[in-house]
C-alpha cells in the first residue's frame, strides 16, 4: 500500500471539511500541480496531447437505418433506396405502416454521394459535411478476410460465436478475435504508450462504463470514474484525518486475495481522488470552462451525456496530470432492437447525435480540437430483413469516427449490397464485413502514437489484411 | 471442523463416483453441526440475506442438514400479494421495497436466497421499455422463482419461456413469420434460453469443464438451430388473444387485451389467408434444433415448445452449466471441479432417478463438502459478498424497521435505496441492465485474481467508484445521526450497541460478533477500538454508528468464506 503523508491527508480534509469546496479544489489541485510541475523537467515522450474516446453502443446498432441510400434507380445495389426497402421491409426508414408505402425524402443528403444520413442525426451530418465527421463502412470481427463461397464451402477461419452479444463485443475490444487473452486494444496501446507519458498514475484508461475489456492490458488497467468525476473516501468533519487514517489502516488488514484485492481498488480510488478531484473543480462550472451555448447544449437528464460531459471535463485538466496520452470509453444501451426498432432506434439515433454534437463543441471550446478522436465501436449490425417489429443480430456494420485530425466528409470502405441473400449476405442479410475491427483499432492507433514497427504486435491478425492504415486520420 | 474434515476425507477415498452431497452423512456420523459462531455464519451467509443470532442458534442446535431440511419445508413467501396490498401506488419502486421487506423478515430465507439466485440466471428487468410500467408482472415473474426454487428446472424453464414477461423482454411474444414481407422469426429468446438459461456457449463435462476438439472448444449449437428453434417458438400470444372460435383473426394477433399475470398461449389460424396474413402465426414446416434434434413439420406451437425445452432440459450440459451458477451465486466464485459435479450430478439425478430436481441440487450446493471446509480446504475459497446483502445483513440483525417518517408517506421516499437499490448498491431485484445479469460468471478481475487463474463475477461491479460509493452510502446511512434513513428508509434498532457505547471495546466486540461473527482481523479490531475510544464519550451514537461502519466495510466484511 503506498503510504499517504499524513500532512496531505490533513490539508485535503481541512479544507473539504471547512466547507471550502471550490477553493479546497484548487488548493489541492495546486498541490498535486507544484508535485507534477517539479517532475515534469524530465524527458517527455509526446509534445503534444491526444485522447481516444470510445462511445460503445451496447447492444448491437442497426447502422443500415443510420447510413441510407436515398436515391431510386442508380443501378447500384449497395445505393439504391428500392433495394433498401425490398429487403428491409417494415424497418426501412421512410415507411408508412398507415399505408405500406415507402418515400426516402427524409434522408438527409452527404455531400458527393448517393447515401444520405438518418433524419434523427442532423448534427453528426453537419459535422460530416464539414469535414469533422468520417464514417467507415462495414466494420466487423474477422480473422481474415471471408467470402460468402468459403464460407458456405465451410472451413473459412471465423470468429468463435458470431452473433452473440458477449462473445462479440469481447472480439470487438480484443481487435484479434482468435486471441484467448483478456486484453483490450486500448489495453495493448497503453502498455506501449503510457511509459512515454510524464505520468502513469492516474492510469491513462479512464473509464465511465465501469469494467470493461477494451482498456486492459498486461500492465495498465482502467480507472473507473463516475459521471460526476472520481470519488473518494467521504469521512465527513474530520479535521485531523483520524477517521480516513483508520479507514486506510483497516482496509490495510486484508490477508483473503479477494479482500486484497478489493482494498486495492479502494486505494487506488483515494490516490486518484486526491490527484483529479481538486484540479476539476476548480474548473468550476460548465459554464464557465465551455461557455453557456456548449453547456446547453448537454442536455440533462441523460446518463449518456453525462458521461461526454464529464470526459470533456477530464479533458480540460490535462495539463495538470501530464498524462499526454489518454483513452475513454463512454457508453450508449438500448441498441439490441429486437422489439419496437421503429419507435426505439430514432430515439437512440437522436440521443447520440445530441451527445456526439455537444462533445465536438466542447472539444472545440477547450482549443483540443485536432487533439480528440472520438469513434463508435457496436459489437455487431443487425439482420437486414425484419423479425416483425425489430432486427436481430447481424455482423458488419458502419462506425462514426469524429474530430479534427478526422479526414471527414467521406465515407471510408466498401458500401456492401443491400439484396437479401445478395454476395455479402451470409443469411437474412447478415453483412460480411469489409474491414476488420484490426483494420479500423489500427488506423485510430496509429494516429495515437503506435509506430508501424509495433502495429503487428499491437494487432497480430492485422497483417491478415491489405490494408493497415484505413486512411481515415490525418 | 475436526469431524467435518474425517467427513470429507471418507468422501474423498470412497466415494467420490457416487452422486450426492447425503453420501457425507451416510457412514454412520451424527448430523454436522458448526463447531463455532465463524463457522454458522460462514454457512448462513450463503443461505439466507444475513444470519440473526437466533439463526445461529437454531443451526448450531439443530445441525445442518435439519436446518436446510426445515428451510425448505417453509412455505414459500409471495412477493405479489405484498405488492398488491400497496394499493394504488404500486409501482417497481414498491416492488422493491416488497423484496426487501422479503429478504429481511420471510422466515424462509433459504428459498428467498435461491429465488434471488435463480433471478440473476434466469434475468428480466424492468429497465425494459415494456416491462417498466409492470411492476405486477416482475413480482408474479419472481414468485415463478420463489415458487419453483425447490422444484423441478423443467417446470421453471416452461413458466419462465411462457410467462409475458420474458415473452416481452427477449421478444418471443408474437414473434412470427411473414414470407411475404420476408419477415422471420424473432431469434432473440432462442438465442438467449441457450446460451444463458440452459446449455451455454460450448460443451461441458460433468465437472463444469469446457469439451475441446483440436484444442478448440466445441460449441454447443450454431446459427441454424438459433433459426430452428427461433421458429419454434412462433405464434405465441396473450392468453385470451383468441377471444372465442379457436381462430386466431389478424386484428386478434395484433391488438390482443393485454393479460401480464397468465402464461402465453399461443394464437392459431384455422382459416389461412395467404398473403394478407401469415398463414399460421406458428411456423408449421419441420425444424433442427441443438443436437440435431428434428421437430417435425405440423407441430403445434405447445407441441414444438414442448419438445424443444425437453431437448434442451435433457442436453448435458444443464448440469455442470447451472452448477458452475449457483454455486458461485451462493458459496464460491471459483468451485473445484468434483464440486461442480457432484452438484451436476443430483441435478442429473437426485437419488431417486428425477432430472432437475432443483430443492436437491439447491441442497447439494450448501451441504457439499466443500462447502463445509471453505478455506480449510482452499485457501481462495469464497466470493465477493453481493453489495445489496451489507445493507440486508445490517437489517435483520438489527431488525430495521421503515422509519414512520418515510412510511406513511409515498412521495418522500424516492429515490432511497429501498426503493432504487441500484443507485447505491450497483444491483436490485429484476433490474438488471441487460439479461448478461449485473456481471458475468467467467469475469476475472486483471491483476492477482486474475493472473492466479480465478474468476470473480462481482468484481466486474466492483469498480473504483461502486467500491468507494458503497463505503460512502453506509457512512452517511450510519453516521448522520445514529442513524438517520433518509438513504435507505431504514431504521436499525440499536439501543443495544447505545448502551455498550460507553465502552469501545465491549462496543466493538458486539458488533464483531453481530456482524462477523468474531471474526474481525485483530490489528482492525484494535484500530476501531482506538478510535471508538477518541470519539467523546457523551456522543454514543457517534461510537456506535462509527463501529457499524468500519465493521461493515472492512475486508473481513467484503468477503464471504
Amino acid at each position: 500500500m503506498k503510504k499517504k503523508t499524513s500532512a496531505r491527508l490533513t490539508r485535503r480534509n481541512l479544507f473539504k471539511a471547512a466547507g471550502f469546496a471550490a477553493v479546497s479544489g484548487s488548493a489541492l489541485g495546486t498541490l498535486g500541480l507544484l508535485q507534477r510541475a517539479q517532475a515534469a523537467a524530465t524527458q517527455k515522450g509526446f509534445s503534444d496531447y491526444r485522447a481516444l474516446v470510445c462511445v460503445r453502443l451496447d447492444g448491437g446498432m442497426d447502422s443500415y437505418n443510420m447510413l441510407l441510400p436515398r436515391l431510386t434507380g442508380t443501378g447500384n445495389p449497395a445505393t439504391d433506396y428500392n433495394v433498401y426497402t425490398e429487403t428491409r421491409s417494415n424497418m426501412s426508414v421512410g415507411y408508412d405502416d398507415a399505408s405500406g408505402t415507402f418515400n426516402p425524402s427524409s434522408i438527409l443528403t452527404l455531400n458527393n454521394t448517393d447515401m444520405g444520413f438518418s433524419p434523427e442525426m442532423p448534427g453528426v451530418r453537419g459535422l460530416y459535411q464539414s469535414g469533422d465527421v468520417a464514417l467507415v463502412s462495414n466494420v466487423g470481427t474477422m480473422i481474415e478476410p471471408v467470402t460468402k463461397a468459403q464460407i458456405e464451402a465451410g472451413g473459412a477461419a471465423l470468429p468463435a460465436q458470431l452473433f452473440s452479444h458477449s462473445d462479440q463485443s469481447i472480439q470487438w475490444s480484443k481487435a484479434w478475435s482468435d486471441s484467448q487473452l483478456n486484453r483490450g486494444w486500448f489495453g495493448r496501446v497503453a502498455d506501449l504508450i503510457s511509459p512515454l507519458n510524464t505520468f502513469q498514475s492516474p492510469s491513462m484508461n479512464v473509464s465511465v462504463v465501469g469494467s470493461n475489456l477494451l482498456q486492459v492490458g498486461n500492465l495498465v488497467q482502467p480507472y473507473s470514474i463516475s459521471t460526476d468525476g472520481p470519488i473518494g473516501i467521504q469521512t465527513g468533519w474530520d479535521p485531523n484525518g483520524d477517521r480516513l487514517t483508520a479507514v486506510e489502516s483497516i482496509i490495510a488488514t486484508s490477508s483473503n486475495l479477494f479482500a486484497q484485492e478489493y482494498s486495492r481498488v479502494k486505494e487506488r480510488a483515494q490516490d486518484n481522488y486526491d490527484l483529479i478531484a481538486g484540479a476539476l473543480e476548480a474548473l468550476g462550472t460548465d459554464e464557465e470552462l465551455f461557455g453557456a451555448a456548449v453547456a446547453n447544449s448537454f442536455p440533462t437528464e441523460s446518463f449518456f451525456f453525462d458521461q461526454l460531459r464529464i470526459v470533456a471535463r477530464m479533458i480540460a485538466v490535462r495539463n495538470s496530470l501530464q498524462v499526454e496520452r489518454q483513452t475513454f470509453v463512454v457508453e450508449l444501451g438500448g441498441f439490441d432492437t429486437h422489439d419496437a426498432q421503429l419507435a426505439n432506434l430514432p430515439a437512440l439515433m437522436q440521443e447520440l447525435d445530441t451527445g456526439l454534437t455537444a462533445f465536438n463543441a466542447a472539444i472545440d471550446a477547450l482549443g483540443v480540437h485536432n487533439n480528440v478522436t472520438t469513434f463508435t465501436q457496436t459489437e455487431f449490425s443487425r439482420t437486414l430483413n425484419s423479425n416483425g417489429n425489430g432486427t436481430d443480430h447481424g455482423w458488419g456494420g458502419h462506425q462514426i469516427v469524429m474530430g479534427g485530425a478526422v479526414n471527414g466528409g467521406q465515407i471510408f470502405g466498401q458500401l456492401p449490397d443491400l439484396t437479401l441473400d445478395g454476395p455479402e449476405d451470409i443469411d437474412r442479410g447478415r453483412i460480411i464485413p469489409a474491414l476488420s475491427v484490426e483494420q479500423y483499432a489500427a488506423t485510430l492507433a496509429s494516429w495515437f502514437g503506435v509506430t508501424n514497427g509495433d502495429m503487428d504486435t499491437v494487432f497480430p491478425n492485422l497483417g491478415n489484411f491489405n490494408q493497415s492504415n484505413l486512411g481515415f486520420m490525418a | 471442523m475436526r469431524r467435518l474434515l474425517c467427513a470429507v476425507l471418507l468422501v474423498v477415498a470412497g466415494a467420490q463416483a457416487q452422486a450426492g452431497s447425503d453420501l457425507i452423512f451416510s457412514a454412520g456420523f451424527e448430523p454436522i453441526s458448526p463447531d463455532t459462531n465463524a463457522e454458522a455464519g460462514a454457512f448462513l451467509w450463503r443461505a439466507t440475506f444475513g444470519p440473526t443470532a437466533s439463526d445461529i442458534n437454531d443451526l448450531e442446535t439443530n445441525g445442518y442438514e435439519a436446518w436446510v431440511d426445515r428451510q425448505m419445508s417453509l412455505p414459500p413467501t409471495l412477493h405479489l400479494p405484498q405488492l398488491q396490498a400497496f394499493g394504488e401506488s404500486q409501482g417497481q419502486g414498491e416492488r422493491q421495497r416488497v423484496w426487501w421487506n422479503t429478504a429481511q423478515n420471510a422466515p424462509d430465507q433459504f428459498r428467498q436466497r435461491a429465488a434471488f439466485a435463480l433471478s440473476q440466471i434466469l434475468v428480466v428487468s424492468d429497465l425494459n421499455g415494456d416491462l417498466e410500467g409492470q411492476p405486477q408482472a416482475l413480482a408474479a415473474y419472481y414468485d415463478l422463482l420463489v415458487t419453483n426454487a425447490f422444484g423441478n428446472y423443467r417446470d421453471l424453464l416452461e413458466a419462465v419461456t411462457l410467462t409475458p414477461v420474458m415473452g416481452h423482454y427477449l421478444s418471443m411474444f408474437r414473434s412470427t413469420r411473414f414470407a411475404a414481407d420476408s419477415i422471420e422469426p424473432d431469434e432473440n429468446y432462442a438465442r438467449e434460453i441457450m446460451q444463458l438459461f440452459s446449455i451455454g456457449l460450448e460443451e461441458l463435462n460433468i465437472d463444469g469443464s469446457v469439451r475441446t476438439q483440436g484444442g478448440n472448444p466445441i460449441p454447443t449449437y450454431d446459427q441454424d438451430d438459433i433459426v430452428g428453434l427461433a421458429e419454434a417458438f412462433t405464434g405465441w400470444n396473450f392468453a385470451g388473444a383468441d377471444q372465442n372460435d379457436g381462430n386466431c383473426e389478424w386484428w386478434e394477433w395484433r391488438w390482443p387485451e393485454q393479460n401480464w399475470l397468465e402464461p402465453m398461449e399461443p394464437c392459431q389460424v384455422t382459416d389461412p389467408n395467404p398473403g394478407e396474413q401469415p398463414d399460421d402465426y406458428h411456423v408449421r414446416t419441420a425444424k433442427t434444433i441443438v443436437g440435431g434434434v428434428v421437430l417435425p413439420a405440423g407441430q403445434s406451437a405447445e407441441q414444438d415448445m414442448q419438445q424443444a425445452l425437453n431437448t434442451l432440459f435433457n442436453h448435458p450440459n444443464v448440469g455442470p452449466f447451472l452448477a458452475f451458477r449457483l454455486i458461485q451465486r451462493l458459496v464460491t466464485s471459483n468451485p473445484s471441479p468434483q464440486y461442480i459435479a457432484r452438484v451436476a450430478g443430483v441435478f442429473n439425478d437426485n437419488g431417486s432417478g428425477v432430472r432437475g430436481d432443483l430443492g436437491a441440487v439447491f441442497r447439494a450446493v450448501l451441504l457439499d463438502p466443500d462447502a463445509l471446509a471453505g478455506t480449510a480446504g482452499n485457501a481462495t475459497f469464497g466470493k465477493l459478498r453481493e453489495p445489496m446483502f451489507f445493507q440486508t445483513q445490517l437489517n435483520r440483525v438489527y431488525n430495521a424497521q421503515i422509519s414512520p417518517e418515510f412510511a406513511n408517506n409515498p412521495d418522500c421516499c424516492w429515490p432511497g435505496a429501498i426503493y432504487a437499490p441500484e443507485r447505491f448498491f450497483g444491483q436490485a431485484a429484476l433490474r438488471s441492465p441487460s439479461v448478461f445479469n449485473f456481471f458475468k460468471p467467467n469475469f476475472a478481475q486483471p491483476g492477482p485474481i486474475e493472473a492466479q487463474g480465478l474468476v470473480s463475477p462481482e468484481f466486474e461491479i466492483s469498480t473504483e467508484t461502486q467500491v468507494v460509493g458503497i463505503a460512502n452510502f453506509f457512512f452517511d446511512t450510519l453516521t448522520w445521526g445514529a442513524p438517520v434513513p433518509w438513504q435507505t428508509q431504514h431504521e436499525l434498532q440499536i439501543g443495544s450497541l447505545t448502551a455498550l457505547a460507553g465502552n469501545p471495546t465491549a462496543l466493538v466486540d458486539r458488533v464483531n460478533q453481530d456482524l462477523l461473527y468474531g471474526a474481525l482481523n485483530p490489528t482492525a479490531r484494535q484500530i476501531i477500538i482506538d478510535r471508538i475510544s477518541d470519539i467523546r464519550p457523551d456522543n454514543p451514537d457517534q461510537r456506535v454508528a462509527e463501529a457499524l461502519y468500519y465493521i461493515i466495510t472492512s475486508p473481513q466484511s467484503v468477503v464471504q468464506q
